[in-house]
């Protein structure tokens, strides 16, 4: 069971999922990011994605996160990951879709709080 | 248990016998001169050995698990060319399909530790251990087919490359590529990967439970069996390329092909982008063929990418999403109650006609055409191909043929003939007698053959057509054929006849349906005590069929038995007596006639005069001891039974009709005369005549009323 909160701040709109990301989780899930991230006001030139409260994780969740970020790309909004992400970041490395760069598509921040 | 897990176990309990069937069918083809180094069939019968070892241990049966896991270790090392199949290791191989059968028996009955098997059980394990150990590891593919060394033979720690593109429904199905390269990351070390993200579908299209993932890795150690285990599961539905790492261009753009077949948009930027592909790589690779289905190879390598089905709906499902098991005890409820539908239907037909309701009458006749479709619909369902059965008597050849020193070849024609499952079931016992008659007396020794002027091997052969309604089902064989001496003569011996002068061959062969006749000169422990042919003639007849023989001294023997499609419904013809109704089976029909005045043979009761041919007859009055007066003109319903025509005195015709069988149950199981009932349309009740016994009641009747007067 997961749950995503969102909070916009200036053009950047954060989003925090919590809890697992599954196959059981995904069709939900799914439906919630659309809720939350479709159409987002013109000002949202970032999403700010926050997984650290992401526990269980499978394929079918970064593939999830995957489309996710090639959606906001399309829209032109930066997909960024905001913090660690121990859970997501094990699954995604095993399949590859994960880098020093990014993971699951959303751009890692840097030290400094700047996309990297 | 739970219910759900008992659920579980029956299920398996099916699905475990029929995948050891698979696996000792692929074993006999081998045996059979099949290709040895046929990768399909090698990987079909690994593969059924894995799934049943897999669900064992899901449901339990622990013992299975055990065995069949060493089973599985040999064919293994089978398939990844460490050994071949032999003569001996198919024969404890076969043997180890027996036992699964025994270890699942003991499942059904409680036991799945196999306790009352573990002897036998470390005894085959044992025999499986020594050929593993006779055999050193043969000599790797590569080295023997250099065109494929690309996938095969890869000496531990030289790495290779891995394409994998995953079947569409793996994560709905409980598989996790994350997992399968987790597995894979502790065997090898992995020095690059690529996930082709453009090929997932945006948030706004995507099915977030299919699975879009394409991955391509690179590892710097490890071989293709650490590849072929960690991708095992995945193999009905994914397509995987593995080449080594010094492959050259030519094995790489081949080993490409399958993949270009998923990935009709070209190669993933990722992978181009990653360098774990080179464009040129894949525009070298040849165009997929039109059905897109990917090439077949030998190399252990190829075969994980050959034999997994591309995840794109244009393709063919897998044969098991066609098909929906489903209890046989359903169905026949399900035919029950359709019977019972067509008996409710043919009641309101008589009502409606009573009627004299003309838009009444037209409706019921349309739904009665209806009820008539959903009837055939039904029993249709419970028809199943012949094949089955025949194939199960490969082994029984292999076997029996091996017992008694003969070189046997079994030869299956139509197979694909469909008769009711319940048939199916009961005809397993006579064909078996009759197979192993064939072998056993038929078909000579090879030397005796060779002066015969015979191809050393016989030829045993099951066929099964359909024909007018019914069902043919023939053994037959090329061996030396029934002897018509020695058939007499012991004819003779038991008394059976006088002498057989005069007698034409048919006549003769039908002796050897006699109750405890047998010419065979040695006792075997397949045949020759004199029981079977009889018993096999009754086992046809009581299920309304007919069995007959045809033998040629020096050429052969030909078994035929006739059958009907269905055990539910009958063609029958319709008599009556008095206000009884009885039923004729059709096929034993042979004419109906008004009984001529001058047809009675004067002083001899039991016989009428049939235009100049003695007719013996029964009179269902007198059978039935149906009070009333006789009609004033009764008529003969002429049948025949095997080669013997019998009138039924009856007093009324009333025609053809199909009836909806109820077989005799509790009390009445025992009758002799009558086979089953019927519910008329009317709701009167309509005896189902046995004609066969009825005669032969009245046979010993009539000879007993003889004896007695003549004590008297």
């Amino acid at each position: 069971m997961s749950q995503l909160h969102t909070q916009q701040d200036g053009h950047c709109l954060n989003v925090r999922i919590e809890g697992s990301l599954t196959i059981a989780d995904v069709t939900p899930l799914r439906v919630a990011m659309l809720a939350a991230l479709n159409a987002p006001p013109q000002t949202v030139q970032e999403v700010r994605l926050d997984l650290q409260g992401v526990g269980e994780v499978d394929s079918a969740g970064v593939q999830l996160l995957a489309s996710a970020a090639q959606w906001l790309r399309d829209l032109h909004v930066r997909p960024v990951l905001e913090g660690p992400a121990p859970g997501v970041e094990q699954v995604a490395r095993a399949i590859g879709a994960s880098d020093a760069g990014q993971c699951c598509g959303f751009q890692r921040v840097s030290e400094q709080g700047d996309p990297s | 248990m739970s219910i759900d897990m008992q659920v579980a176990v029956n299920a398996f309990l099916v699905e475990g016998r029929e995948l050891a069937h698979e696996l000792e069918d692929g074993l006999l083809q081998l045996e059979q001169g099949h290709d040895p180094q046929d990768r399909d069939l090698i990987n079909a019968m690994f593969r059924a050995a894995h799934t049943i070892k897999g669900s064992a241990g899901i449901v339990g049966i622990d013992s299975l698990t055990r065995f069949t896991h060493n089973v599985e270790s040999l064919l293994d090392r089978v398939r990844s060319g460490e050994m071949s199949l032999g003569g001996d290791t198919i024969t404890r191989l076969l043997n180890c399909c027996d036992h699964i059968n025994s270890l699942l028996d003991l499942a059904e009955n409680g036991d799945m530790q196999g306790q009352g098997l573990l002897a036998r059980s470390q005894e085959l394990l044992d025999g499986l251990q020594a050929s593993m150990g006779d055999q050193a590891p043969a000599p790797r593919q590569v080295e023997k087919v250099p065109s494929q060394a690309v996938q095969a033979g890869l000496p531990a720690g030289q790495g290779f490359r891995v394409w994998a593109v995953f079947g569409k429904d793996c994560l709905r199905d409980g598989m996790d590529p994350a997992s399968a390269i987790c597995y894979l990351s502790e065997k090898v070390v992995i020095r690059r990967r690529s996930l082709a993200t453009s090929r997932i579908p945006d948030l706004t299209r995507i099915d977030p439970e299919d699975c879009w993932i394409a991955l391509a890795i690179e590892a710097e150690t490890g071989d293709v069996s650490d590849v072929r285990d960690a991708f095992e599961f995945f193999r009905e539905a994914t397509v995987v390329s593995v080449a080594r790492l010094d492959a050259s261009e030519a094995e790489i753009r081949a080993l490409l092909e399958p993949l270009k077949a998923v990935l009709p948009d070209g190669p993933p930027a990722a992978w181009l982008d990653s360098g774990l592909l080179r464009a040129e790589d894949w525009r070298g690779a040849p165009e997929p063929t039109k059905a897109a289905t990917p090439t077949k190879s030998d190399s252990p390598a190829a075969q994980l990418a050959s034999t997994k089905q591309p995840g794109s709906a244009t393709h063919a499902a897998p044969a098991a999403a066609r098909f929906v098991r489903v209890p046989a005890d359903r169905l026949d409820e399900l035919i029950v109650q359709v019977g019972e539908l067509v008996i409710a239907s043919a009641g309101v037909d008589v009502l409606a006609r009573e009627t004299r309701h003309i838009r009444l009458q037209e409706a019921v006749g349309a739904l009665m055409q209806l009820i008539d479709g959903i009837q055939s619909g039904a029993l249709q369902l419970r028809m199943v191909p012949i094949g089955e059965t025949f194939s199960r008597f490969q082994r029984v050849v292999r076997d029996v043929s091996q017992e008694l020193g003969k070189k046997i070849q079994l030869d299956i024609v139509g197979g694909d003939t469909e008769l009711d499952k319940a048939m199916v079931e009961r005809i397993g016992d006579p064909l078996m007698h009759l197979v192993r008659n064939a072998m056993d007396h038929g078909l000579e020794p090879p030397q005796e053959r060779v002066a015969a002027g015979k191809p050393e091997q016989g030829t045993l052969r099951l066929r099964a057509f359909h024909d007018s309604g019914s069902v043919v089902v023939e053994v037959s064989d090329d061996g030396r054929g029934l002897s018509r001496e020695r058939i007499v003569a012991k004819a003779v011996e038991r008394g059976l006849i006088p002498n057989a002068d005069g007698w034409p061959d048919q006549d003769v062969w039908q002796l050897i349906f006699e109750p405890g006749f047998s010419t065979a000169e040695q006792v075997t422990n397949l045949s020759g005590r004199g029981v079977g042919m009889d018993v096999v003639k009754r086992s046809i007849e009581s299920l309304r069929g007919t069995i007959t023989l045809n033998s040629s001294p020096g050429h052969g023997t030909l078994m035929q038995m006739r059958l009907p499609l269905t055990l539910a419904i009958l063609d029958g013809f319709m008599v009556g007596v008095g206000a009884a109704r009885f039923i004729v089976p059709l096929d034993m029909v042979v004419e109906c006639i008004e009984l001529p005045a001058d047809a009675m043979i004067p002083d001899q009761a039991q016989y009428l005069n049939l235009r100049g041919e003695v007719l013996p007859y029964i009179c269902l009055r007198e059978v039935f001891a149906i009070e009333g007066v006789r009609s004033r003109r009764p008529s003969v319903v002429v049948t025949r039974c095997g080669d013997l025509k019998t009138g039924v005195l009856v007093d009324n015709l009333h025609g053809e009709i199909q009836t909806v069988i109820k077989p005799m149950t509790g009390i009445f199981r025992h009758l002799r005369g009558i086979s089953g009932t019927s519910i008329l349309g009317s709701g009167d009740i309509a005896l189902i005549l046995d004609i066969h016994h009825m005669v032969q009641t009245t046979v010993e009747r009539t000879a007993r009323q003889a004896q007695t007067s003549a004590s008297t």
